[in-house]
């Protein structure tokens, strides 16, 4: 049995739904202890570009309670883990701001001294649990399942840890379920997530770019990280895309703990699939046969 | 005499006087002991400076000097050689540095000042107890090492040699020339780099002032300037340098290929080679990194590398060679052998183990196929003649190597029939007669005698019909039996028996079930025989799980295939007898316990779980041992029924006689059967020949480490066909059909040649000169140096990590020594410019500073890369008529003579500009004109936008790094490295070819990046300085050196070991230690080491150095 | 300050209210100095094909003094912190913090570029206060900043995530933490953080 402390951020609770339910029924498969942090709010991100130090300085709270628990902190949401991580990169190596950060948590009688490793779920996967302990929990191995890998940008831009040009942890992942990772060299791109609020022509763009080459490459399904942004974004837009460029595209939005449920024999259901948007039972369909 | 010292306070121009306040610190130095004059001057290293000091000392009778200026490092020795011409000893000097120390480190003016002036108390105080000292001079050696045989190293070797001064010149490589002779044109005058590179290597290969050590490293340096002691490892080339002509017949023959590393792996090259067509010395290597996995695996020691390689080029007969240099079996080998060798195959580390005993079986049944002609008999050289008693492989296999050895062996055989077990065990179906017959028959061709039906029934017999020694290979060919009742009964067939039946066609009665007991292979063949024989249904019963199966694998599965069952977990208690007849067997439910001391899950029977088989016979397979009984009683024999021989020499405890093989190790296989037997030959050939039967005997066999596997594309291991299951009942035809001519071929082609050479020896064959020598040793040259120059130069920055420009991912993406490799006439494509897919791109781009000046990997600019990307636009625009050059740079670094006219000469050429470091390259199109292309993603900043440049090609313009073990070879030579792990000069402007150790200067690019020009300005100047220490003929040596007290020495010797030049020596009479000055570094270590404070060392004593201190704090 | 003045030989570079300054004393423009224009940043920029100025030249125009340009032009707020280019960066520049920086001295000095970007980040900072995120009322909060009837091309997003439970209409629950946000954020107001909190 494995210990973290466990930072849902504030998708988790809304679009990040199917996520947290696959990555909860995984972990426990994968004897993974996910302990909420009591009390977390908001990592500061969504301000960052206009306010750099208060956002730092809320992420801060959290990294102070997680020190407390003395545990490593994971994040699912890219931005969470970019931001909690720059906060914490922020208090330990900026000498400039460092200690107005903690000036500012003294307001609410909280001091971070820097000791927390701030973690993604992928670099947990593949490096604490093991691709071997993967491969040993596959009951339904996804075999012939074409799949895009798409890491998106915080998870591994910019601190990584890993490649942050060209990463293959989730391929490893997805090769380990038996699936097939396709060449896709879109892998690292951004989908403009950011912008589709306020520029949606940005970010339709953007998502455009990545369905057309993942489907060119041959890939039946995209395959993301746990970051709920991410994954709603390629989700919930896709019909909004092909209104616009005049494609369509229907490729199955999964998230690795999503592939990983299914793959050890959990249920569509209890990996949260019923509230995946695009629809999959088509392409997955050779895999739930097994099990009834 | 009174001690009267003067202080010299320097301003160095503004660069002391601006941040300490030198007046003062003059002022304070007046008032210091035994000061009667102080100054302070603009320059006092210029000549009225040091006019000043001169002046002083005759007219004030000044007898000690302080000077408060820079650090001793630039100008102590100016000092000293004034004072010294003013009468003192230059030993009566002291200086204080206030520049690097003070006004360097601070801008407060006040603390600069005021730690000025502690130096100088400290300077003042020290020099009061200054000794005179006598400069020592030691004598020169004329010799000079040079390290490395790049432009730089040749350069400067011949520099030297033209002053007719001997020259060690060591290259790592086989051959001399560097990188410059990798490279095609060179800029800015565009002359032929080999052209203008290889009048100068040979030059140095003739010069007889030049003595080159190519393929060789240096291992170990020790001494001081003018006395080096260097030890050179000359690594085994294979190739005698002095006897081979390069004629290159070795490189056709050679069946081994691997990437050209001077081709940057862009061709291959033999495992026989020579780097390149003008390589010094012209002499051909063999690449040789040990022996291969599975030669070692093998227990007999065969070279399977050797005879796969010649398969894969399609030379059979070559190869057949290769195998009988170790042993007759192919054929059988081919078809029976355990092949350890597979397991060990590193090609099962990529995806599967080349299949090596069906490529032996290949190359035997092709000989066959084609007819053997007979094999030339061995003449009997030696006059000893060797029994050997029993035909199995063992005794066969050292009567082979015997007969080769050129004595006279006769072979005993009990059996009609010559074989042991290879003939009576092994089914026809595995291995037809006529295979064994055939490689008996070419034995005996060699001149193996033979006798049938005669067994031999005791050893003195043989001593004294002449037989010299004796080699016992009887086997372990008798049938354990079951231990159950009723086994007696007819009906119950030991399977030896059974086979040895079958085998020797007399017809065997069996009725329409059989049950066979055992799980060896003996079992298994029992069982195939049996259905072949027509028997309906066949079981084999075995006490354990499939998992504990001795059998092969791959042979259960075909015998079920072929309709035996199998009733694992069960073992017979009783065979049921009606009425004198067998009809059937009682057996019992096993379950498995704890592992035994084979490793074996130990089985027990299960209470009441008896239950009935009914057959009509019962083939008995459950083992093998010795029968003690035929063998001579004076033998000593083991609990197991087996000879007791020694390990290593299989020495018998009778003189003369050896033994080997199953008597030796209980039931085995052939393939070790044959190593035994190999094994006794050696011994019996020592035995004979008087010799030491084991001197070096032990593991003589070392294997290759760490084999390459990058970029093996996965191909899987060639099948066996097999006779289809329907055609094998009642039939003895083989079930293995062998490969064929193509299969063997690109079999053998997936071996990765883990040794690269395979010593097959084919090139011994082909070499007139007799020049190639597989059993060369490295040898260590002990070599007495004055001087020593480094040129080890660079190695180029590999792009794969800058994953964003894609090199290793996308095709078509090179680097510039690549690229320069494929413009050169000699390269890989013959100066062609061609893509991947080999036609000639439209559109290249050229991107400068990849690794340079970029703080994620080198933060310095290498210099060339500018114009050598200039260079390339020029030679394709050359080559290519209608082309498109892109340059993609930071800034444009054209600083040198004739380069900015070179510039302005490919601008006019029409090669476009921009400026902009690429963000990416990508193969994913966003436009139809980037279909199929390379695009290069970036800013045109001088326009402000980012464009999408499609291109078929990209050349990436790589940084020059330090040579990786560039660290390990400033330690060696006792030099540093700089931030960038350059090799650092003595001063980047004043010294930039010496370094801080004397004597051992850096050249070329191991210093930094630099091009042609300055690197051959470097050379020669790097050689001006040896000759001018030559020339000089003795250098001065620290005269700062330790002293033995010899009243307080105890003689305890301490010093002796701590001493790192070992310059320490005890005096046994005097019971004390000395001082060899002339050794003496003056490094301190002995006077902080010894116990009783015997030791002081010039120059450094206690006295000064308290002083000094004192001076300091007060 | 008019652009004469500013592009004039006579640029005082201790001036802390040069623009180059201030961009160096921002949290993530510390380095603005060091660029060396090489412009890997807008080669690799996700983004450039809609900024007026890119990321390189921004930087330019920083060190020219350009403010008025700089801020006035929507360009940083196309960046989508995909951080390419500071991955790439051959100084370390780390050029999407530096855009960042730019957008908060924008922010703070009361520019308003014609962008929507900057109102969602404002009703984004702003929604930080209640503890957790609740999109739909920060994105609610935010249409009715700029003109609302832009909220119907999102809709069929919305719907998609709605339909599958995957939009909250209701805030989350308040935590203790919500006031712990608040008390933070009123003390760096405290700390006179108008220039980033660092000078």
């Amino acid at each position: 049995m494995r210990y973290y402390a466990y930072y849902p951020g504030c998708a988790m609770e809304s679009e990040g739904v199917p996520i947290e339910r696959s990555l909860m029924a995984v972990a426990k498969i994968l004897d993974i202890q996910l302990k909420e942090l009591e009390d977390w709010t908001c990592c500061g991100c969504p301000g960052a570009p206009i306010h750099e130090l208060e956002a730092v300085s809320i992420a801060a709270r959290n990294l102070a309670l997680a020190e407390k628990t003395g545990l490593d902190l994971v994040a699912p949401c890219s931005c969470c883990y970019r931001n909690l991580k720059n906060a914490h990169l922020t208090v330990t190596e900026d000498h400039r701001i460092g200690p107005k950060v903690n000036e500012a948590l003294s307001a609410v009688g909280l001091h971070y001294g820097g000791s927390v490793r701030v973690r993604n779920l992928i670099d947990v996967f593949v490096n604490d649990i093991g691709l071997e302990a993967i491969a040993a929990k596959v009951k339904v191995p996804l075999t012939g399942l074409a799949a895009a890998c798409w890491y998106g940008c915080h998870e591994t831009r910019p601190y990584g840890p890993d490649d942050p040009e060209f990463p293959m942890w989730l391929d490893q992942i997805v090769e380990t379920l038996g699936a097939t990772p396709v060449n896709f060299p879109l892998k690292a791109q951004c989908c403009g997530g950011a912008q589709l609020i306020s520029q949606p022509d940005v970010a339709l763009k953007l998502v455009w770019k990545l369905l057309d080459n993942a489907a060119d490459n041959g890939a039946v399904v995209m395959a993301t990280t746990l970051c709920p942004l991410c994954h709603s974004n390629v989700d919930s837009t896709q019909m909004r895309v092909n209104k616009r460029f005049k494609t369509k595209f229907e490729m199955p939005v999964l998230a690795s703990t999503q592939l990983m449920g299914l793959a050890f024999g959990l249920k569509p259901g209890e990996v949260g699939l019923d509230k995946n948007i695009v629809p999959w039972e088509k392409v997955l369909s050779p895999y739930l046969k097994v099990r009834a | 005499m009174e001690k009267k010292i003067g202080v010299y306070v320097c301003h160095c121009g503004v660069n002391i006087s601006q941040t300490v306040d030198v007046e003062s610190v003059a002022e304070f130095a007046k008032k210091l002991p035994n000061v009667v004059v102080a100054r302070e001057y603009k320059f006092m290293c210029s000549d009225p400076g040091q006019e000043m000091i001169k002046n002083d000392i005759k007219e004030l009778g000044v007898n000690r000097v302080v000077v408060a200026s820079c650090s001793p490092q630039m100008h102590e020795p100016t000092f000293r050689r004034a004072v010294q011409t003013a009468g003192l000893n230059p030993y009566f000097f002291e200086m204080a540095n206030i520049r690097e120390h003070c006004s360097w480190v601070t801008e407060d003016r006040a603390r600069a000042s005021e730690k000025a002036k502690a130096l100088v108390s400290a300077a003042v105080r020290r020099v009061f107890f200054h000794e005179p000292l006598m400069t020592r001079e030691v004598p020169v050696n004329p010799n000079t090492l040079i390290v490395g045989g790049g432009i730089a190293g040749i350069q400067a070797a011949l520099e030297i040699a033209e002053s007719e001064h001997k020259v060690y010149l060591v290259e790592r490589e086989p051959s001399i020339g560097g990188h410059m002779i990798q490279m095609d044109k060179t800029f800015p005058t565009l002359d032929c780099s080999a052209c203008i590179l290889t009048p100068k290597m040979t030059q140095a290969g003739s010069s007889p002032y030049i003595e080159l050590f190519s393929y060789s490293e240096v291992v170990d340096v020790s001494g001081y300037v003018g006395n080096f002691k260097v030890k050179v490892r000359k690594k085994p080339r294979y190739v005698i340098t002095k006897d081979c002509t390069g004629c290159g017949e070795c490189a056709k023959v050679c069946p081994v290929e691997v990437p050209a590393e001077f081709e940057l792996g862009m061709s291959k090259r033999k495992a026989t080679y020579r780097p390149f067509a003008q390589a010094v010395p012209g002499a051909f290597v063999i690449d040789k990194g040990g022996k291969s996995p599975c030669s070692v695996a093998c227990p007999a020691g065969v070279n399977a590398h050797g005879y796969v390689a010649l398969i894969s080029k399609g030379k059979f007969k070559e190869a057949m060679e290769v195998l009988r240099r170790t042993m007759p079996f192919a054929g059988v080998c081919g078809r029976v052998c355990t092949h350890p060798c597979e397991s060990e195959c590193e090609r099962g580390k990529v995806d599967e183990p080349i299949a090596i005993r069906s490529l032996k079986r290949f190359m035997a049944d092709y000989e066959l196929k084609a007819g053997r002609q007979k094999a030339r008999p061995v003449e009997a050289t030696k006059e000893a003649r060797v029994a050997v008693v029993g035909s199995g492989p063992a005794g066969l296999a050292c009567a082979y190597d015997l007969v080769r050895e050129g004595y006279k062996v006769t072979v005993f055989e009990t059996s009609s029939k010559a074989g042991g077990l290879m003939r009576w065990a092994i089914p026809e179906y595995r291995l037809p007669k006529e295979i064994l017959d055939n490689e008996i028959a070419y034995m005996q061709e060699l001149g193996v005698e033979i006798k049938l039906n005669t067994p031999v029934k005791n050893l003195s017999e043989l001593f004294n019909q002449g037989y010299k020694a004796i080699f016992l290979g009887t086997g372990a060919a008798e049938s354990v039996k079951l231990g159950v009742p009723g086994e007696d009964i007819p009906g119950v067939v030991q399977a030896l028996d059974f086979l040895k039946q079958s085998a020797s066609g007399s017809k065997v009665g069996l009725g329409d079930k059989v049950v066979v007991i055992g799980g060896g292979n003996a079992a298994v063949d029992a069982a195939r025989t049996a259905r072949r024989m027509g028997v309906k249904e066949v079981t084999v019963v075995y006490r354990r799980s499939r998992a504990e199966m001795p059998a092969y694998p791959e042979e259960v599965a075909e015998m079920e295939n072929e309709g035996v069952k199998i009733q694992f977990l069960a073992a017979p208690v009783r065979i049921n007898v009606k009425d004198g007849t067998l009809a059937g067997i009682k057996c019992i439910r096993m379950e498995l316990g704890e592992a035994d001391a084979s490793g074996r899950r130990h089985p027990a029977p299960v209470k009441g779980s008896e239950f009935d088989i009914d057959c009509n016979n019962v083939i008995v397979a459950v083992g093998q041992s010795v029968n003690k009984a035929a063998l001579p009683k004076e033998l000593a024999f083991t609990g197991w029924g087996t000879v007791v021989v020694d390990q290593v020499t299989l020495e018998t405890n009778i003189d003369g006689v050896f033994a080997g093989g199953d008597v030796v190790s209980g039931p085995s296989d052939v393939i070790n059967g044959v190593a035994a037997g190999k094994e006794a030959a050696v011994s019996i050939d020592r035995y004979l020949r008087r010799a030491d039967l084991r001197k070096d005997r032990a593991n003589y066999r070392e294997m290759v480490k760490d084999v390459p596997k990058k970029g093996v594309e996965l191909k899987a291991r060639a099948r066996m066909p097999l006779l289809p299951v329907k055609e094998r009942a009642g039939s003895f035809a083989q079930v293995e059909l062998g490969f064929d001519e193509k299969t063997a071929i690109e079999e053998a082609s997936r071996c990765l040649n883990c040794a690269v050479c395979s010593e097959c020896l084919e090139c011994v064959k082909v070499c007139e000169r007799k020049a190639i020598d597989h059993e060369m040793k490295e040898e260590i040259i002990e070599l007495d140096v004055g001087n020593i120059i480094l040129a080890t130069g660079y190695q180029l920055f590999d792009p794969t990590p800058m994953v964003q420009y894609g090199y290793g991912r996308l095709d078509n993406v090179l680097t510039s020594l690549e690229f320069e490799r494929m413009v050169n006439a000699t390269g890989p494509t013959g100066g062609k410019i061609l893509l991947k897919e080999g036609r000639e791109p439209k559109r290249v781009g050229l991107i400068h500073c990849v690794g340079s000046r970029d703080s994620n990997y080198h933060e310095y600019c290498s210099r060339l890369c500018c114009m050598h990307s200039l260079k390339f636009a020029h030679l394709i625009e050359e080559r290519i008529p209608g082309v498109e050059c892109f340059e993609f740079y930071i800034d444009m670094r054209s600083a040198g003579k004739g380069f900015e006219e070179f510039y302005n000469r490919v601008l006019k050429e029409g090669t476009i500009f921009f400026r902009g470091r690429p963000g990416e390259i990508t193969n994913v199109a966003e436009r139809p004109e980037e279909e199929g292309k390379l695009i290069v993603q970036f800013e045109d900043t001088l326009v402000g936008r980012q464009r999408r440049l499609p291109v078929d090609m990209v050349v990436l313009s790589c940084a020059l790094e330090p040579q990786k073990d560039a660290d390990a070879v400033a330690r060696m030579f006792g030099i540093s490295c700089g931030p960038a792990n350059w090799f650092l000069e003595k001063h980047p402007k004043l010294d930039p070819v010496a370094t801080m150790t004397d004597g051992v200067f850096v050249i070329g690019c191991c210093q930094g990046p630099k091009d042609i020009p300055d690197t051959v300005a470097q050379a020669s100047a790097a050689a001006a300085r040896v000759l001018a220490l030559i020339s000089k003929g003795k250098v001065a040596v620290e005269t700062a050196i330790a002293v033995i007290d010899e009243d307080k020495c105890s003689g305890c010797r301490v010093c002796n070991l701590m001493c790192p030049y070992s310059a320490i020596s005890y005096i046994e009479d005097k019971k004390v230690s000395r001082v060899n000055e002339v050794l003496c570094k003056g490094c301190g270590t002995c006077v902080a080491a010894c116990p009783s404070c015997a030791i002081t060392q010039k120059h450094f004593t206690t006295q000064q150095i308290e002083a000094e201190i004192e001076g300091v704090l007060v | 300050m008019s652009k004469k003045d500013v592009l004039g030989p006579y640029i005082r570079v201790n001036d802390p209210n040069l623009f180059v300054n201030q961009v160096a004393a921002e949290p993530g423009g510390e380095k603005v100095r060091e660029c060396i224009q090489c412009g890997v940043c807008s080669g690799s920029c996700t983004t450039s094909e809609w900024w007026q100025y890119q990321p390189r030249r921004v930087i330019a125009m920083i060190r020219a003094g350009m403010k008025e340009e700089v801020m006035t032009s929507a360009s940083t707020f196309y960046c989508v912190s995909c951080y390419k280019c500071t991955v790439r960066c051959p100084r370390g520049i780390k050029p999407a913090s530096l855009i960042h920086a730019v957008e908060a001295i924008a922010e703070r000095e009361g520019y308003r570029p014609r962008t929507r970007t900057m109102p969602l980040y404002r009703s984004l900072r702003n929604s930080i206060k209640s503890g957790r995120i609740w999109e739909l009322g920060t994105f609610i909060g935010y249409y009715l900043r700029v003109n609302p009837l832009t909220a119907i091309g999102a809709l069929p997003t919305a719907w998609a995530l709605f339909s599958h439970g995957r939009l909250k209409l209701t805030p989350p629950k308040k935590t203790r933490g919500a006031d712990d946000v608040v008390k933070i954020i009123q003390k760096l107001q405290s700390m006179k953080t108008e220039t980033g909190g660092v000078r």
